[in-house]
């Protein structure tokens, strides 16, 4: 059962709550303040014993001679510790595609992971509520449906969507919901409870390209090739700009380019997290100089301080046509910009409860200065009479958690008992009932 | 749309009524019982905007029926009936879910309302108010 500081409504088992992004995918039980675990939205996978070792081990038997040949499936590693280990043919692949779920099968093999090892508990004994990403598929959701209902034999089900939850989770049943992330930024506007769909802005301007706008600038301009910590038998302390000195690991052959991605994101990912920050006002040269930097040891032992670049790499996040050094001019929207289509997009009558309700989530939000130059930019453009207001938690945990964090309070609710779309509902109606249970 | 399945208490209709049609109330206050039941926590026959906003409490969520009298420029008096979602930002976060997730159930209770959603006191502030209200047409 679960840990302190819950509360259930009633006798009921807790339930499982569930919120998959195209980074990580959070789960844990209802009642809680966090997610239990933040898995990696990725599978390390190995391919089986080929088909001709499986025939050379196994005595001759006529009659499955076919069988023989098959291969057997991948081998499948989850989670952050599994996943950092190098292994021969190794292939990282994404659960995900444009934030929704892609590959059902490695999905399939996550969850059974995290109810084996992470949750510890069995599928069948406790309902399970879902976030959904904010234009998920009809398809997509009467899929998750039935596989929580005929495999996991859930007792209960429900999804709900994303920014509804974060949303709600802020105070507002109307919102502009801007969630920056890993794959990009979008601004989901959010009228009593439901998703304007027509008003949905998506941005690639999120964590991901941060990473890659970090990747561009250390290898070309700075000449350095980011070596992660998989490759470092050794280091020596060096001078700040000094070469490294280092000593490679002795390494299995055959580790894939994918794992080796992978590990560099991971390791720009905590340089950007460490160095990179939003300054107050649009990028000055000279103001970002006088700034103070920030050092940064790489696992190699390189070592290095960062100084106007920590303010000029985020500066495309506001001012793309200028500081996308790959697309110079680029028509791309900034994120304010990308806010204020949005609101843009939704009925007249409507725009000032949006624009003085911005629910800012997700890790990326979580950058040094970006609520504080996103208010600035805003109001920059904004009318005198036009009220502007982020909330935007201190709190980093109901930051990256939101949507889950809403899902974990309505499903620890005992009048949302209720409301959950029932094992016996499924087995009468069918998966598409879910259209009604879950509006 | 997405719902938190908690319900109205039964006599808040009449409470309702009761400002609605009556006149009887300045404002009422409705607070959710027991995470199950939204019910009347309290009234107030007579009181001005501003003694009102004072009373809201500063860290905790309540929906609030209040009676608004207004002049127009002209001269001419109008009177709308406000449905406030206060959420101040310092409230719990179990709260805020709460109080978002089960504004329907009240709402529908509700009729000829004009809404207002508010997390902090500038946002219920008259002049703020007085905006939306005329606004409303």
């Amino acid at each position: 059962m679960t840990s302190g500081g819950n509360m259930y409504g009633g006798d009921e088992v807790g339930a499982i709550v569930l919120d998959v992004g195209s980074h990580t995918i959070r789960a844990g039980f209802a009642g809680e303040d966090m997610p239990k675990t933040d898995l990696p939205a990725y599978v390390g996978s190995c391919p089986a014993i080929s088909a001709a070792a499986v025939e050379s081990a196994q005595p001759v038997d006529g009659a499955d001679s076919g069988a023989a040949k098959q291969q057997q499936p991948p081998r499948l590693y989850h989670g952050t510790n599994q996943i950092s280990v190098p292994r021969p043919g190794m292939e990282i692949q994404a659960l995900c595609k444009d934030g929704m779920i892609e590959d059902w099968d490695l999905f399939e093999s996550t969850m059974d992971y995290l109810y084996k090892h992470e949750l510890q508990c069995a599928s069948e004994e406790h309902p399970l509520i879902a976030s959904e990403a904010n234009w998920n598929t009809k398809a997509k959701r009467e899929k998750l449906c039935e596989l929580a209902f005929e495999k996991y034999r859930v007792p209960a089900f429900f999804i709900c969507k994303q920014a509804v939850l974060a949303c709600f989770a802020n105070g507002k049943a109307t919102g502009l919901v801007l969630d920056c992330g890993a794959s990009g930024t979008h601004a989901v506007p959010v009228f009593d409870g439901y998703v304007v769909s027509h008003g949905i802005m998506r941005s690639p301007l999120g964590g991901d390209f941060l990473v890659r706008q970090l990747d561009n600038y250390l290898r070309q301009q700075h000449k350095l090739e980011p070596v992660p910590v998989y490759r470092v038998a050794s280091k020596t302390r060096v001078e700040e700009g000094g070469l490294p000195v280092w000593e490679a690991k002795k390494l299995p052959q055959g580790i894939t380019q994918s794992y080796h991605n992978l590990m560099v994101k991971n390791l720009l990912q905590d340089v950007a997290s460490t160095v990179l920050q939003c300054i107050d006002e649009p990028y000055d040269q000279a103001t970002a100089e006088t700034m103070p930097t920030v050092p940064y040891e790489f696992p190699h032992g390189y070592n290095m301080d960062f100084g106007y670049q920590r303010f000029r790499l985020t500066e495309a996040l506001f001012d793309p046509a200028n500081f996308l050094p790959e697309s110079p001019g680029s028509s791309m929207l900034s994120v304010p910009h990308c806010l204020r289509t949005s609101v843009e997009r939704c009925d007249v009558e409507i725009r000032q409860s949006l624009y003085s309700s911005i629910v800012v989530v997700g890790g990326t939000s979580l950058l040094k200065g970006f609520t504080d130059r996103l208010q600035r930019d805003l109001t920059a453009r904004a009318a005198a009479t036009l009220r502007l207001k982020l909330l935007a938690s201190t709190s980093s945990g109901e930051r990256r958690f939101a949507s889950w964090i809403g899902g974990s309070i309505l499903g620890s609710l005992g009048t949302f008992q209720q409301m959950w779309f029932s094992k016996q509902e499924y087995e009468e109606s069918g998966k598409s009932f879910i259209e009604k249970k879950c509006p | 749309v997405m719902a938190s399945g908690v319900t109205v208490d039964a006599s808040l209709k009449d409470d309702f009524n009761a400002i609605k049609l009556g006149h009887k109330y300045a404002y009422m206050v409705f607070k959710i019982e027991g995470e199950s039941q939204i019910k009347t926590e309290r009234v107030a026959e007579n009181s001005t905007y501003e003694e009102f906003i004072g009373t809201l409490p500063p860290n905790e969520c309540r929906y609030v029926v209040y009676d608004y009298k207004y002049t127009l420029d002209d001269g001419a008096k109008r009177e709308k009936l406000l449905f406030i979602h206060w959420a101040p930002d310092s409230a719990r976060i179990r709260d805020k879910m709460l109080y978002a997730s089960s504004k329907d159930a009240i709402k529908k209770e509700l009729k000829g309302v004009v809404e207002i959603q508010a997390n902090d006191m500038s946002e219920v502030d008259e002049a703020a108010i007085k905006e939306k209200v005329k606004a409303s047409g």
